[in-house]
């Protein structure tokens, strides 16, 4: 099967006033059609830039390396404009904040249109039923009078669901979804998972799903990488993912979930935090706060490398017979 | 709603509107209410003190001081919109784009030419372009708009700034929305606010420095009548009829007081910031 969009040593770059900043580097992955990946990590190791990278939405002082290849084509090497004729067409993007996503002035269903009309050829009337037969799907009540609301007449879990139905209104092929449900309440989070299931089974677009949270990883994706600090540090299906994970740096994470079962005082931590991109250890990124570290890996980047079938890990625990 | 009910509530903001509601119903009106023709010399009632016949007295040319105030109106309701105009249809655009891409033409270009016309005091700007362009009404508010169109790239471009990060703006971008239609259709609606008041502000400006240009000479040509032409003219029979300097001087000081109070008004009813 090929994959729907491969990422092949993503590089990207800031220019800063420390310097050029390597915000990604050197990430790869594939997401195949209809399947869902999970990009796990802590704040600051490069989940949302990857997006952006992939939307080729970041700011101009940004610079991508590496390749992006979506259904064949180079994405890196499109223009601007043939750019804006993916985005939202192609593939879509659903956002962490419902409160702000949406324009303050405009109607839902305008906004709801405005992609329909920008990439299906269509009259305004059919986007328009178009655009109510999104909020329809998106388990909206009411459909046709919240199609003439604005957004502050809604509540957030509304809104998050009126950003899917403009991310599928044009049905993309792959939708990346920027921590979708962080800012909600649980209960609603749950729907909204649950809404975003339902969708992608009915109409088998692929989801790119960021998040931090593994319990939404655990109820959403077929695959998942774990980023840390710019770098994928473990890539297999997410059974394996929790039955054995192999990074430290997953570990840790899997550990640090709140557990009811055994109850105790307090919540298990990963010490320390991301190393911040232009102080970056000279060996593994995580052996400043690793548990496990060795000699080696403070001095020697270890490389992802496949362990198991289907399970990448970049560490050297699992490496180290190759390096000697 | 709610905002005309706030409006409604700020007493000195309602008091600027009837101000100026009563100078557009002036202008409007003019010919209905000026009892005499504002540019007929009567030899017959030079220098009338005021009350009487003629409420506000004659000039030297024994012109009805009232119904040249009452047809100024129609100047000074021309120079504010006119000259709040033109420097809207300049600073607007150019603050949106320059705000919005950014980059070098924003930095160096814009706004260090922003810097560089206001670094001018705005009079002598003004009287620079006029003395450029020739005198005459029309150059006069061309220059006026231009002394303006600065603090209106400014504000404009501070709106975009701050509204450009906004998740909505990237979320537009994500659907594939093209930079034109972010700008003036996501953009632009969300600016308009401080645009608003600043636009009131600029109007009380506009009709001081239309009023101050014709007093010099380069605005509104003789004989139509104007409140900065009146005040010029009646400046040198301040000895003899000090009323024909006062009425003009009055009607400027209400109408540009109407203007700052509305703003004042529009700006706590409108300004987020303010806003509770």
């Amino acid at each position: 099967m090929s994959a729907l969009l491969e990422v092949k040593n993503l590089r990207t770059s800031f220019k800063t006033d420390n310097g050029i900043v390597a915000v990604v580097d050197g990430v790869d992955f594939a997401i195949n059609p209809g399947e869902t990946l999970g990009v796990v990590g802590e704040s600051g190791c490069g989940k949302s830039v990857t997006s952006l990278s992939i939307m080729r939405l970041l700011p101009s002082n940004a610079r991508n390396e590496g390749t992006i290849t979506f259904q064949g084509n180079e994405l890196l090497s499109y223009s601007e404009k043939q750019m804006q004729g993916v985005r939202g067409n192609d593939i879509a993007m659903i956002f962490q904040e419902p409160m702000t996503s949406l324009n303050p002035l405009h109607t839902v269903g305008k906004q709801i249109e405005e992609a329909i009309l920008l990439h299906m050829k269509v009259s305004k009337q059919e986007a328009k039923q178009r655009a109510i037969g999104m909020l329809k799907a998106v388990g909206m009540p009411r459909a046709e009078e919240i199609y003439g609301e604005h957004p502050h007449q809604l509540s957030g879990g509304m809104r998050q669901r009126v950003m899917i139905a403009m991310a599928m209104a044009c049905d993309p092929k792959l939708i990346i979804a920027d921590e979708p449900t962080t800012a909600l309440d649980v209960t609603i989070q749950a729907q909204i998972l649950d809404l975003m299931r339902d969708l992608k089974d009915k109409t088998g677009t692929s989801i790119m799903l960021i998040t931090h949270d593994l319990g939404v990883v655990a109820e959403m994706c077929d695959r998942v990488i774990v980023m840390y600090a710019g770098q994928v540090v473990e890539e297999t299906d997410v059974m394996t993912l929790f039955e054995n994970p192999k990074h430290p740096y997953t570990i840790g994470l899997i550990n640090s979930i709140p557990n009811f079962e055994d109850e105790k005082e307090y919540l298990n931590t990963i010490p320390g935090s991301v190393p911040l991109p232009y102080e970056m250890p000279k060996g593994c990124r995580f052996a400043p706060r690793c548990t496990h570290v060795k000699e080696i890996c403070n001095q020697q980047a270890p490389q992802l490398e496949e362990i198991e079938q289907q399970h990448k890990c970049r560490c050297w625990l699992y490496t180290e017979e190759d390096a000697s | 709603m709610k905002s005309l009910k706030k409006f409604l509530r700020s007493a000195l903001g309602v008091i600027g509107a009837l101000i100026i509601l009563a100078l557009v119903v002036m202008a409007i009106f003019a010919p209905q209410i000026a009892p005499f023709d504002p540019n007929a010399q009567d030899y017959n009632a030079i220098l009338v003190e005021p009350g009487g016949e003629h409420l506000f007295g004659t000039d030297d040319l024994g012109r009805d001081i009232f119904s040249r105030i009452v047809y100024g109106a129609q100047v000074s309701i021309k120079a504010a919109l006119v000259s709040v105009g033109i420097a809207i249809l300049i600073g607007v655009p150019i603050g949106l784009l320059s705000g919005y891409f950014g980059g070098f033409w924003d930095e160096w270009v814009v706004m260090r030419s922003v810097d560089a016309i206001q670094a001018f005091p705005f009079l002598i700007l003004a009287l620079a372009i006029s003395a450029v362009l020739g005198t005459g009404f029309g150059n006069a508010m061309i220059a006026i708009g231009i002394g303006f169109a600065p603090a209106f790239i400014r504000i404009t471009r501070g709106q975009v700034l701050q509204l450009r990060n906004m998740e909505y703006i990237h979320a537009a971008r994500a659907t594939g929305v093209k930079d034109m239609r972010i700008i003036f259709s996501h953009i632009l609606p969300n600016a308009l606010n401080p645009i608003i008041i600043q636009s009131t502000l600029a109007m009380a400006a506009g009709i001081l420095a239309e009023a101050s240009l014709s007093y010099l000479g380069l605005g509104v040509q003789p004989p139509t009548a104007s409140w900065g032409s009146m005040l010029n003219q009646a400046q040198t029979l301040m000895s003899v009829a000090p009323y024909a300097t006062f009425y003009p001087g009055m009607a400027i000081f209400l109408v540009v007081l109407g203007f700052n109070l509305l703003g004042d008004g529009l700006q706590q009813t409108l300004d987020p910031r303010i806003r509770k």
